[in-house]
């Protein structure tokens, strides 16, 4: 690349990549306490503005009240409320993260400090953070088809995926615009390969994760590390068409999550190990350190969800994917400027030298 | 260099101390060390599959064969059902049923006679060719001894089991057992350490880290005696988090409960210990890892953070599981965990001068 480095705007981006961070949070509470449905309006400028008085909240109640879920599971206006809020202050936070990304855009434009390319590529980002609000929208709208008591896991689950990927293209993009140019790694060309392959088996078995809580399949097989006795579960096959198993069926899908997460825990640990053998800067080393701890931490979680049944440590656990994740991610973009041992040495050795 | 060129020469006395016999030495040892923790896995396996008191006689020597004939079986199952565990558990088993448990005991027994051998044989040829230290000669001696004491000691805890009313051995005396045997493991893997690096490497700082790894290591000592116990009294049946049992808060009237027969008090022990490792022992894997620690250290580091994790999620699997074989592994572990501890305290004897 041929930018120079640009911490403010590096920064910025990672303060945006934090911003999801905390709208997942956001998001991931409002399911966890059964809310996803509460807020059946949808005004994008002006809904920063809450129910002030009866008549408002009398008709936000009466909307949800078409819901599914509510003609199942009534329940009292002031509990209408105390669910409305985490649903609204998440609403908020995507509004405010959209004036965190206009204001400062609009300023760096005006002082040509972006460029076409960098322009180009934010705008990409912020497109689909708009399209990730409508989906969600229409998400909160599937509460009003019959029977339908949560999210459909075809809506679910891509809203969490495609959230992980704003996320993950803001803090790449952030750490890259404060350090453009990588100062040459020679010889961990290796490691780097196997922080690659750790980030992509991260993303695939955060994928199955998402299917897991979209499926709500932490109701069942909750025993560890068998699946009820199996080590693949009966009835993994069951549906029609065979794929259909990996998205919709709860024994298959928390099989994969499971199988995934030892395969990606074993992975992320080896890295961890060649990362902090390997001579590196003690930032990197750190970034290592706390690579192991969260992966670590993250199988622990996941052993405890299960086997607990409890649906307020699958949020801690999928908080803590996001960390993880970032930690993954951190560590590969260190590691950018790898080389391989034996292409690198006639380069790097000065003339003359042995 | 000069000591291996002489002792290439016929008639030449070869320095016992020269690095090649002291490695020749410390392999040796490291191979018993290798072997003490089949054992470990081995006598894991005896006990959980309920199978130790299945040999009703202790014969150092003869005992070594299995029953070679029908009749032999016969006699031996025909012993077997007459101890009370037999009667209460296994009433009606066949000589196949008592077959099965006949195995891993036998396996354990044997297991135990071939250490002896690989101890002794080996050391006797070392010390006729004169490829070990004097010094070393009494204290592998007495550790030869305490090896046939160890012998000793299990057919102690195994007749505990023949007591009337009595289904299994007596939780203390199977913990002497595996305390004993970790004292084993502990002399013989710091004499080859020792052997192979009689003189540490000193370096400047790292005090602090010593002491961290000393901390860690008395604590997984603890943990683990306190371990022995919830294998010894199958702990991991009183496990019922509904009951708050096992999930990590003390037992009503804790402290003042039986503290080594009351299966919720040990399950607390051996947790609360267990977490107490856990966190010095990634402590001092991390202080290792930060501070420009040799890399030995690190290395040591790395293996005790990977075993530590690796021990706390065999551990909390084996409780909501029950699954004994992963109790086994997690005994197994264990023994990494200590041999990984081990190797960093022995590195950093030079540390802090």
């Amino acid at each position: 690349m041929n930018a120079k480095p640009d911490r403010l705007l590096g920064n910025w981006l990672l303060l945006l990549a934090f911003m999801v961070f905390g709208m997942a949070a956001g998001g991931g509470h409002v399911r966890t306490i059964g809310a996803s449905f509460i807020m059946q309006s949808w005004h994008p400028v002006t809904g920063f503005i809450p129910p002030l008085n009866t008549a408002a909240w009398a008709r936000e109640f009466a909307l949800y009240q078409k819901t599914a879920l509510y003609q199942s599971h009534p329940i009292s206006l002031a509990m209408f409320q105390s669910l409305y809020w985490p649903m609204f202050l998440d609403r908020c936070w995507g509004r405010l993260m959209a004036l965190v990304f206009l204001i400062p855009f609009a300023w760096f434009t005006w002082r040509r400090r972006l460029g076409l390319k960098r322009a180009a590529w934010l705008l990409a980002i912020f497109a689909a953070g708009g399209a990730q609000a409508v989906f969600g929208w229409y998400l909160v709208r599937t509460g009003l088809y019959p029977n339908t008591l949560l999210p459909p896991a075809g809506w679910a689950a891509p809203h969490f995926i495609a959230a992980v990927l704003i996320f993950a293209a803001l803090l790449w993009t952030g750490l890259t615009w404060r350090n453009p140019t990588p100062a040459p790694l020679p010889g961990l060309a290796a490691l780097r390969g196997w922080a690659s392959v750790s980030l992509a088996l991260l993303l695939l078995t955060m994928c199955f994760g998402a299917l897991v809580t979209a499926t709500n399949a932490i109701t069942v097989f909750n025993s560890f590390p068998l699946m009820d006795g199996h080590v693949v579960p009966p009835g993994a096959l069951a549906l029609h068409p065979l794929w259909a198993n990996l998205l919709f069926n709860q024994a298959t899908v928390q099989f994969c999550h499971r199988a995934l997460a030892t395969l990606t825990a074993l992975t992320v640990l080896t890295t961890a190990i060649l990362g902090l053998r390997a001579p590196l800067s003690p930032g990197l080393r750190d970034n290592f350190l706390i690579l192991a701890g969260l992966v670590a931490l993250q199988y622990m979680l996941g052993m405890a969800t299960i086997v607990l049944g409890a649906a307020e440590l699958g949020y801690l656990h999928e908080l803590n994917a996001l960390l993880l994740l970032a930690a993954a991610l951190t560590a590969r973009h260190g590691l950018r400027g790898a080389q391989s041992a034996r292409r690198v040495r006639p380069h790097m050795l000065p003339a003359g030298a042995e | 260099m000069s000591d291996t060129t002489l002792s290439a020469f016929p008639g030449t006395r070869p320095d016992a101390a020269s690095p090649a016999n002291r490695r020749l030495v410390a392999l040796w040892l490291f191979a018993v060390c290798f072997m003490i923790w089949v054992m470990v896995g081995i006598g894991g396996y005896t006990r959980d599959t309920g199978s130790g008191l299945s040999i009703m006689d202790w014969a150092p020597v003869s005992g070594t064969l299995p029953p070679l004939s029908q009749v032999a079986w016969e006699k031996l199952f025909a012993l077997y059902q007459t101890i009370p565990q037999y009667q209460i558990l296994h009433h009606g088993m066949g000589l196949d049923g008592f077959k099965a448990l006949f195995w891993p005991e036998y396996i354990h027994r044997l297991w135990g006679r071939l250490i002896g051998f690989v101890f002794f044989v080996p050391l006797v040829g070392f010390i006729l060719t004169r490829r070990i230290e004097a010094r070393l000669i009494p204290w592998l001696g007495l550790l030869f001894v305490m090896g046939g004491l160890q012998g000793a000691i299990g057919w102690f805890m195994v007749a505990s089991g023949f007591d009337p009313n009595s289904v299994a051995v007596q939780p203390w005396r199977l913990s002497l057992h595996f305390s004993a045997a970790m004292f084993l493991y502990v002399s013989v893997f710091w004499t080859a350490m020792t052997v192979l690096r009689p003189h540490p490497a000193r370096f400047g700082g790292h005090r602090a880290l010593k002491y961290w790894a000393f901390a860690a290591t008395v604590c997984l000592i603890l943990t683990m005696f306190a371990g022995t116990f919830v294998s010894g009294t199958h702990a991991i049946d009183a496990f019922n988090p509904a009951a708050g049992v096992g999930v990590g808060m003390p037992p009503a009237g804790y402290p003042h409960v039986a503290f080594f027969s009351d299966k919720a008090a040990i399950l607390f022990n051996h947790q609360s210990l267990a977490a107490l490792t856990v966190v010095t022992t990634l402590v001092t894997a991390v202080l290792a890892l930060r501070g420009n620690a040799p890399a030995p250290v690190r290395d040591a580091a790395l293996a005790m953070g990977g075993f530590v994790i690796l021990q706390f999620i065999l551990g909390v699997t084996a409780l909501v599981s029950k699954l004994l074989d992963v109790g086994v592994a997690h005994q197994m572990d264990a023994v990494l965990l200590l041999t990984a501890c081990l190797y960093m305290l022995h590195q950093l004897r030079g540390a802090g001068r």
